[in-house]
C-alpha cells in the first residue's frame, strides 16, 4: 500500500501540493481526477520517485520498487524500433521478445513492431509507451493521463488492455484521469483533487455521481455522467 | 535527394555567375625590354607606347630608377645572445636560435652562385632584372657546412614584398638541395617580421628598412658573423616604380625625379593610393611627399587629404587592384606589379 | 579566351606539387582538429546536460563565452605562449601544424560542447523521466541517451570540420603559412590575393567549397534514416 504524510511540494514559491494524510490500499484501483494544476501529475510523479518532495513523504510498502511502473504524461519513444523500444525493460532471449511482442498485441500495435519508435504518431507512441510498460509482471501502475493523445478507438484498447493486465498480475493502479468516464470504468476508488489538496476520496461511484466538495462538482459539471 | 539537387543547382547557378562576368582579357602578349637597366641619377621616364605592352591594365609604370627610390635589402642573423624578454618584460634566456643554419644560409647568399642567380632573377620572364647586387657587398667564399640534425631547419623571416617577388622561390631551393637544410620562410609586413625575430621565432631576417634595421642592431638583436665587419650585411637593392594611370593626367612621366613627380601629384590631388601599413614600401612612400604636407606613416597625418590619399593598409596585390580600379597613382616594388600585370591584372 | 573559372580548373588539374601540399595539410589540419575538438568536446556536452554537479551552471556559461572567443585573439595567444620567448617554446609548437592544430582544438572544443549540451538539455528530461518509469539502470539511460544524440553528433562533427577548414586567422599566426609546411587553402587564398594572383586564390576558393559540398552531401545522406 501507499501511505502518505505531510507531503508538501513547491514550486518557487507556490505550494502546489499539500496532502498531510492518504491512504492508497494495495487491492484497489485509485483514479486522481481534477482540473489542470490541481496536483495530479505532482503526486504522481512523487509516488514514481521521479520528484522529490519537499516536505513529508510517500511510502510504498510491500512493493518492490523494480516492480512499479511509471508512465509519465509525455513518453519519450526512443530511436529503435517499436519491439526495442517494448523490450527495454526485459532481458534478451526469446521469452522476453514474445512477452514484447504480447504486449503490443495487447494494445494493437503488432503491424508496427519494427516501424521507428520516433517516427509514431502520437496515438501510436502512447500505446507503445504502455505496452512497453505491461510488458514485464508490476505489482504497482503509476500512469499519467493514459489516454490522452490517443483517439476513441485506441482508447478503448488501452483501457481493456489495463484492465486485463491489473487483474492477471494482481496489480494495483494509481493513474489520473481528465475524463470522469474512465474513472468509472476502471477505477474502485477516486481521488479528487483541487488546487494541490485533496478535496475529497470514496468509492468511485459515490463521489462521481455524488460528489459532496464544491470543487469536485465544478469540475464534473462539465461532464453528466 | 531534394536537398541535393538543390546544393547542385545553386553551385551550377554560381559558376554560371563567374563564367558571365569574364572580361575578354588579351593574354598579355611578351614584354619588350626596356632600357638596359642603368644607375643613373636620374629618373628615367618609361618607354613609349610603342614598346609598352598590351594589356587590359588602366595603369603603367611611369617613373622608375630614381635614386630616391632605390630599396636596399639586407640580412640580419639574429642573436643567441640577445636581450629577449617575454611579453611580461622578463629575461629569458634559453632560446633556442640556429645559428649555424643562419650563417650557412648568409655564407651561401652572399657567394658566388647565389649571386648569379639574383642578377639573373626575372630576365626571362618579364626580360628585366628584378634585383641588383650592390657593388659595395660583402661576399663570402667560406666553406659550408651540410645540414645535420640539430641545425637542418632554418627559420627566415621576411617580408612579404620579398616573399611575394618569387625570389626566395627560386633562389632557396637550390641551397636546401646542396647543403641539405629546409629553409622556413615566413613572410609578413616589416614591422612583424622584426618583432617575430625579437621574440626569438626566427634565426634571420631578411628586410629593407634601413631605420628599422638599425633599431634591430642597435637594440642588440644581431649579430656580427664570422667574416664580416656588420650586422647589417646590405647586398642587394631594387627599384620602387611609381604606376599610374597610363594617361598620366598629372605628367609624372615627364618629371625630372620621383620626388618632383610626387609634388605634382599633391598639388594636383590626383589620386593616390598608400600601402597604410608601416611596410617598408609604405616607409619609402612617405618620405617622398612634400615636407609641407606633413605626410607621415600614421593615419591621422593624412586625415585632412582623404579627398585624393587613400591610406589602404592592404598588401601589394590588393593596393594595385585599388589603383587599377580608381585610376590612380601608387608606389610599388617592380616584382608585384610585373607579376600584377602578367596576370591581366583582372579578377575575372 | 578563358574564363577565371577555366583558368582555375586548369590549375587544379595541372595537378600542381605546391597545390597538392596545401591540399594535403589542410586536410591533415582540418581531419585531426575535428576530431579531437569531438572526442574532448562531446563527452563533455553530454555531462553538461545530464548530470548535476556543484558549479555546473558556471562551466556551462563559461563554455559559451568561449564558444565566441574570436579566433584571431585565440591565434595571438597560442602565438605568444609558443613563441621563442613564450613559456610554452619548449614545446616548439610554432610555425608547425601541430601548433595549429591546437590552436583549433581550442576554438573548436566549446562550439562541440555548446552543440551537444544545448540539444542534449532538451531531451535529457523525458528521456530519463520515461527510462526511469521503466525502472532502468543509469548505464542502460546513458547508453540510451548516446543513442538518441547520435544524429546531433554527427550534424555537431560536420560543423566543427567546416570550421576547421574555413579557419584562417588563428592559424596564420600559429602556422606562418610556411609554403609546404604549414601553409592551408585559407592561408594560401590570402596570400596569393594579397599578391595581386587572384587566379591561384579563385582555384584554391572553388576546391574548398567542393571539398565542403562534398562533405555536406555525405552528411545529408548519412543523415537519412533508413526506412
Amino acid at each position: 500500500m501507499i501511505e502518505i504524510a505531510g507531503l508538501k511540494k513547491f514550486y518557487g514559491k507556490r505550494l502546489v501540493l499539500d496532502v498531510p494524510k492518504l491512504t492508497l490500499e494495495t487491492d484497489r484501483r485509485y483514479a486522481l481526477i481534477g482540473p489542470n494544476g490541481s496536483g495530479k501529475s505532482t503526486l504522481l510523479r512523487i509516488l514514481a520517485g521521479v520528484l522529490v518532495p519537499d516536505e513529508g513523504a510517500a511510502a510504498i510498502r510491500g512493493i518492490p520498487a523494480g516492480e512499479v511502473g511509471y508512465l509519465p504524461q509525455k513518453p519519450y519513444a526512443y530511436d529503435l524500433s517499436v519491439l526495442q523500444n517494448v523490450m527495454l525493460s526485459l532481458g534478451g532471449g526469446k521469452e522476453a521478445r514474445e512477452r514484447a511482442l504480447d504486449a503490443l498485441e495487447r494494445v494493437g500495435l503488432t503491424s508496427l513492431s519494427s516501424a521507428r519508435g520516433s517516427r509514431l504518431s502520437g496515438g501510436e507512441q502512447q500505446r507503445m509507451a504502455l505496452a512497453r510498460l505491461i510488458a514485464r509482471p508490476r505489482r504497482l501502475l503509476l500512469l499519467d493521463e493514459p489516454t490522452a493523445s490517443v483517439d476513441i478507438r485506441a482508447n478503448e484498447r488501452i483501457e481493456r488492455a489495463l484492465t486485463d493486465y491489473v487483474s492477471e498480475n494482481g496489480c494495483m493502479l494509481v493513474f489520473s484521469s481528465h475524463e470522469p468516464g474512465q474513472a468509472l470504468r476502471l477505477a474502485t476508488d477516486v481521488v479528487a483533487l483541487s488546487e494541490g489538496r485533496v478535496a475529497e476520496t470514496g468509492g468511485a461511484g459515490e463521489v462521481l455521481r455524488a460528489p459532496r466538495e464544491a470543487s469536485t462538482q465544478v469540475f464534473l459539471q462539465r461532464w453528466r455522467i | 535527394m531534394k536537398k541535393t539537387l538543390l546544393i547542385l543547382l545553386a553551385l551550377l547557378m554560381l559558376m554560371n555567375v563567374f563564367g558571365c562576368a569574364s572580361r575578354e582579357a588579351e593574354p598579355a602578349a611578351e614584354p619588350t625590354p626596356t632600357q638596359a637597366p642603368a644607375v643613373e641619377a636620374t629618373a628615367e621616364p618609361a618607354p613609349a607606347e610603342a614598346t609598352e605592352p598590351e594589356d587590359a591594365l588602366n595603369i603603367a609604370i611611369l617613373l622608375e630608377q630614381d635614386d630616391a627610390m632605390i630599396n636596399n635589402y639586407s640580412l640580419l642573423a639574429v642573436n643567441e645572445a640577445a636581450p629577449f624578454v617575454d611579453a611580461d618584460g622578463n629575461a629569458v634566456s634559453d632560446v633556442a636560435i640556429n645559428t649555424v643554419g643562419a650563417k650557412a644560409l648568409v655564407d651561401w647568399m652572399l657567394g658566388d652562385e647565389a649571386a648569379n642567380l639574383i642578377a639573373n632573377f626575372g630576365v626571362e620572364a618579364y626580360g628585366e632584372n628584378l634585383f641588383y647586387l650592390r657593388e659595395d657587398r660583402p661576399v663570402s667564399s667560406a666553406e659550408i657546412p651540410q645540414a645535420t640534425g640539430e641545425t637542418g631547419t632554418i627559420r627566415l623571416s621576411t617580408t612579404t614584398s620579398v616573399n611575394d617577388s618569387g625570389l626566395l622561390g627560386s633562389l632557396l631551393p637550390v641551397f636546401e638541395q646542396e647543403y641539405g637544410y629546409t629553409v622556413e620562410v615566413a613572410s609578413a609586413g616589416t614591422g612583424k617580421a622584426i618583432a617575430a625575430a625579437k621574440m626569438g621565432n626566427a634565426d634571420l631576417i631578411l628586410v629593407h628598412s634601413k631605420t628599422q634595421e638599425e633599431d634591430f642592431v642597435a637594440g642588440g638583436f644581431a649579430k656580427v658573423l664570422e667574416g664580416y665587419d656588420a650586422e647589417r650585411l646590405t647586398f642587394m637593392y631594387n627599384y620602387f616604380v611609381l604606376v599610374g594611370p597610363k594617361d598620366d593626367p598629372a605628367g609624372c612621366a615627364g618629371a625630372g625625379s620621383v620626388k618632383d613627380a610626387f609634388r605634382l601629384i599633391a598639388d594636383g590631388k590626383y589620386r593616390f593610393i598608400s600601402r597604410g601599413d608601416l611596410s617598408g614600401t609604405h616607409t619609402k612612400e612617405v618620405s617622398l611627399w612634400p615636407a609641407g604636407l606633413g605626410i607621415t606613416t600614421e593615419a591621422d597625418s593624412v586625415k585632412n587629404y582623404t579627398d585624393w590619399y587613400t591610406y589602404s593598409n592592404a598588401g601589394m596585390g590588393v593596393c594595385l587592384t585599388m589603383a587599377n580600379e580608381m585610376n590612380a597613382y601608387i608606389l610599388s616594388d617592380k616584382a608585384t606589379f610585373l607579376t600584377f600585370r602578367a596576370n591581366g591584372g583582372a579578377i575575372w | 579566351m578563358r574564363t577565371a573559372l577555366q583558368l582555375a580548373i586548369d590549375l587544379l588539374l595541372s595537378g600542381s606539387a605546391e597545390l597538392k601540399d596545401i591540399v594535403s595539410v589542410t586536410l591533415r589540419m582540418t581531419l585531426t582538429s575535428s576530431v579531437a575538438a569531438l572526442l574532448l568536446g562531446a563527452p563533455l556536452g553530454v555531462l553538461y546536460a545530464s548530470a548535476r554537479f556543484p558549479g555546473r551552471k558556471a562551466l556551462i556559461v563559461i563554455n559559451r563565452t568561449l564558444m565566441g572567443l574570436p579566433p584571431v585573439v585565440c591565434g595571438l595567444i597560442c602565438y605568444m605562449l609558443f613563441s621563442g620567448v613564450g613559456p610554452l617554446r619548449h614545446l616548439k609548437l610554432l610555425f608547425t601544424v601541430e601548433g595549429m592544430i591546437v590552436a583549433q582544438v581550442i576554438l573548436l572544443t566549446p562550439i562541440v560542447t555548446g552543440s551537444m549540451e544545448t540539444y542534449l538539455s532538451g531531451v535529457v528530461g523525458p528521456i530519463r523521466e520515461t527510462a526511469r518509469g521503466l525502472r532502468l539502470s543509469r548505464g542502460r539511460t546513458f547508453l540510451l541517451t548516446l543513442n538518441e544524440s547520435k544524429y546531433q553528433v554527427v550534424s555537431t562533427y560536420l560543423f566543427a570540420f567546416g570550421r576547421a577548414m574555413a579557419e584562417v586567422g588563428a592559424v596564420a599566426m600559429v602556422g606562418g603559412a610556411i609554403a609546404y609546411k604549414t601553409n592551408v587553402m585559407t592561408t594560401a587564398i590570402m596570400m596569393y590575393t594579397n599578391r595581386g594572383d587572384f587566379t591561384l586564390g579563385l582555384a584554391l576558393g572553388i576546391l574548398l567549397l567542393a571539398i565542403s559540398l562534398v562533405v555536406n552531401v555525405l552528411a545529408h545522406l548519412l543523415q537519412r534514416s533508413p526506412a
